[in-house]
């Protein structure tokens, strides 16, 4: 099961980058490159590393996953992180490939048949609060019983009354979606760090309701009593990212800092860290969401990771993404709001539909 | 690929009775497990014969994730800290899971938890010393598990090299014990102690440190697991690293080893704390909190194996313990015994453990009543009852 070629694929409209590692046995495994990994100085070191690659087992190969990326002591930025997590990625899609098995079965097995999904992206350029219900009520109508909303635009008031007059209709958006998904769904509102401390109680005390989930990013910080206050001061709960490898997810659960996580397989150490990762929320009592950021390929990694859990929030995607199917050579099965296991095939579940992708000679 | 058969089989070795597992597919692969847990294996064989067993048959073999799950937090009675017996029989289970997961990928297990950082595992020996009463003795064996048989690391307890009947006495005896094993194996030599927690704080304090000057490369459970005042006081003052680990199981119980941090080396068995797998998860919580992994084992060479195969991913691995006696169960269990040299064990490149057990031997030997002295109800005072 040697390496011997590789190449990278992209759709005619250069959105989506995947990379094809070829074995000798005729297997290829397939990672969708993150996008943070595409400018030109990632693009020469992914050369590099894909170069030393080849001639390699493909299961002897192990300087590539998470954990020997922190052994070696390496010290990563997201951008680097990322691409090693498509290396990752491809690196078990192929050994998975090979051995015609879903990954969540090399990693020890799925503890459920299904995965909630929850999609975000759906509000984009709604502005009224009726707009959001309805659209969220048609959501639910498909069967979504998890959505996520952002419903704080940029805050441009200059006063502290403008300001809160501008947050006033973000919490109009989110009481009107509660009502319209009213005991059928849970809401994940996303605040994209844009508010601050005080902001975030102001808003978050206002919209505590069953319906609510967590705020997401509710501001830029890492301030573990920060955020745990406002849970104390408002009772909603709050999901924020933890910084790549172990060490900062140690210090998230130790500090309590959110009772929510998010992890994304594409991009923060591939799907056998991230499974790992994740794991170690459970003696915290920690939720995991796993958020699919880069279409539906990350979807598929996300879900290998997702499925070994034994209670996964949901998993975290743009709407578009989930109307991304062309791009596979297999359809997911999405039924209710949630990805079926069972449809995922072997390797990644992510088999790009060829027709769809142009070669681009990397070497 | 479901699970058809189950096969328990207690093994006499020696010194104990193993528990070994035979799991076997409906597409033919046998995967080979262990659950041994010395002086409760007819407890442990009962809890997989009348509640692992029945829950595993006919399912898929891909079930490692859901068996522990299910036993932490589905079964009320199961859940929590789960219990060694229990956790042994589903710590068992998992090891034959995942080598028939292995087999069936055509990967070793250390290829499926994310690879291996070394080829090789440095052990530490014990039991070395058995027959032994005199602080002589214990060094003339020292030197012969050195210098014959070629490991670079050993364990035994110096107290147990003390004639004497007042703990007062036996610390200084076991200092002394200890220093005479230094001047007799010289610098390279890595002096692990364990004391079986049979001290008191005083007595450990006092002990440590009167090893300050030995080198020892950590000592073991001084006291009981659950003096944790005792052990944030030693672990202020001590020199010589402090290890404990083997009586926490899985994350949730480490979760609390973790946060009293009173150790620098945590000491999980792969065969008691949920599988190899739950160890794996161990070890990736104790990386950023700077405690290292010296996994306790003390059965035979299919749970040695197994444990090596999940040390050789952990960047915090240390050194891993090996009964002398593991050297017997290599050449009698294995139709081809595991590479075990100058004190390392090299991983078989096998699928799944690698192993090829020698099950007609296996069978061929059966239970034996083997309940060790030190489970004996004694008086306190040491005396008959």
């Amino acid at each position: 099961m040697k390496i011997v070629d590789y190449a990278l694929l992209y759709t005619r409209a250069k959105d989506a980058c995947v990379l094809k590692l070829i074995l000798d046995n005729g297997v290829c495994g397939f990672a969708q490159l993150p996008e943070i990994c595409r400018e030109e100085q990632q693009t020469a070191l992914l050369g590099q590393a894909l170069d030393s690659l080849l001639g390699k087992d493909v299961c002897a190969c192990d300087d590539f996953h998470g954990e020997n990326m922190i052994a070696h002591g390496k010290q990563y930025d997201p951008a680097a992180l990322a691409m090693h997590s498509c290396l990752s990625n491809a690196l078990w899609d192929a050994a998975a490939r090979c051995a015609d098995l879903p990954l969540y079965q090399l990693f020890g097995g799925s503890v459920q048949s299904k995965v909630d999904l929850c999609p975000a992206g759906w509000d984009a350029g709604l502005e009224q609060p009726e707009e959001y219900a309805a659209r969220a009520a048609q959501l639910v109508e498909e069967g979504y019983r998890l959505l996520c909303m952002a419903p704080v635009k940029k805050l441009t008031a200059r006063t502290t009354d403008e300001r809160k007059l501008q947050l006033q209709s973000a919490v109009d958006c989110i009481q009107q979606v509660m009502q319209a998904v009213k005991k059928r769904a849970q809401v994940i509102v996303d605040l994209q760090n844009k508010l601050d401390y005080d902001q975030a109680i102001w808003l978050a005390s206002r919209i505590d309701a069953p319906e609510l989930l967590c705020l997401l990013h509710p501001f830029d910080s890492e301030d573990a009593v920060a955020l745990s206050r406002l849970e104390e001061k408002t009772g909603v709960s709050v999901c924020v990212t933890p910084g790549a490898g172990s060490s900062a997810l140690m210090a998230c659960l130790q500090n309590r800092r959110a009772d929510y996580l998010l992890f994304d397989a594409a991009s923060a150490g591939g799907m056998w860290y991230a499974r790992r990762l994740s794991a170690l929320c459970e003696p915290y009592y920690v939720h995991q969401i796993f958020q699919a950021a880069e279409g539906i390929a990350s979807l598929c990694v996300n879900a290998q990771a997702a499925a070994c859990l034994p209670k996964p929030a949901c998993i975290l995607c743009d709407i578009r993404a989930l109307k991304q199917q062309q791009l596979l050579a297999d359809p997911l099965q999405i039924e209710d709001g949630a990805l079926c296991l069972a449809s995922l095939g072997a390797g990644s579940g992510f088999a790009p539909n060829l027709q769809m992708f142009s070669e681009d000679d990397a070497q | 690929m479901k699970i058809t058969k189950i096969e328990t089989y207690l093994h006499y070795s020696e010194w104990r009775n193993l528990i070994l597992i035979r799991v076997e597919t409906d597409e033919g692969l046998v995967g080979l497990g262990e659950a041994t847990l010395r002086n409760k294996e007819k407890a442990v064989l009962e809890a997989i014969e009348s509640h692992v067993k029945p829950m595993l048959l006919g399912r898929d073999v891909y079930s490692v994730n859901h068996l522990f799950h299910n036993f932490y937090e589905e079964d009320p009675w199961r859940s929590g800290s789960g219990g060694v017996v229990f956790l042994s029989a589903v710590s068992g289970l998992d090891m034959a899971i995942w080598d028939l997961i292995g087999q069936k990928a055509g990967l070793p297990v250390y290829q499926l938890f994310g690879g291996r950082i070394r080829d090789r595992i440095r052990l530490y020996a014990n039991r070395w010393f058995i027959g032994c009463n005199t602080s002589d003795e214990y060094v003339e064996a020292a030197k012969h598990v050195v210098n014959d048989l070629g490991f670079t690391a050993i364990k035994w307890n110096p107290l147990y090299a003390s004639q004497s009947e007042e703990d007062w006495k036996r610390v200084d005896d076991a200092i002394r014990n200890v220093y005479d094993t230094r001047d007799a194996l010289g610098p390279d030599v890595d002096l692990c102690i364990e004391l079986h927690a049979a001290m008191d704080y005083e007595a450990a304090r006092r002990l440590l440190e009167g090893l300050r000057e030995a080198d020892v490369f950590f000592a073991e459970e001084p006291m009981k697991p659950d003096n944790k005042d005792g052990f944030r006081r030693l672990a202020k003052r001590s020199r010589v690293p402090l290890a404990a680990g083997e009586r926490v199981f899985t994350r949730y119980g480490y979760k609390y080893y973790i946060q009293e941090h009173n150790h620098s080396i945590a000491q999980p068995d792969m065969t008691h704390c949920g599988g190899m797998l739950e160890t794996k998860h161990i070890s990736t919580m104790l990386l950023p909190n700077n405690i290292k992994i010296a996994p306790h084992n003390s059965n035979s060479i299919i749970a040695t194996t197994a444990a090596a195969h999940v040390d050789s991913t952990m960047p915090n691995f240390l050194i891993q313990e090996m009964m002398l006696e593991v050297l017997d169960t290599n050449r009698n269990l294995l139709k081809t015994p595991v590479r075990i040299e100058d004190g390392y064990l090299y991983l078989p490149e096998g699928p799944g453990l690698g192993l090829e057990p020698d099950w007609d031997y296996i069978r061929s030997v059966g239970y034996k009543p083997a309940y060790s002295e030190f489970f004996k109800m004694k008086s306190m005072d040491g005396g008959k009852q």
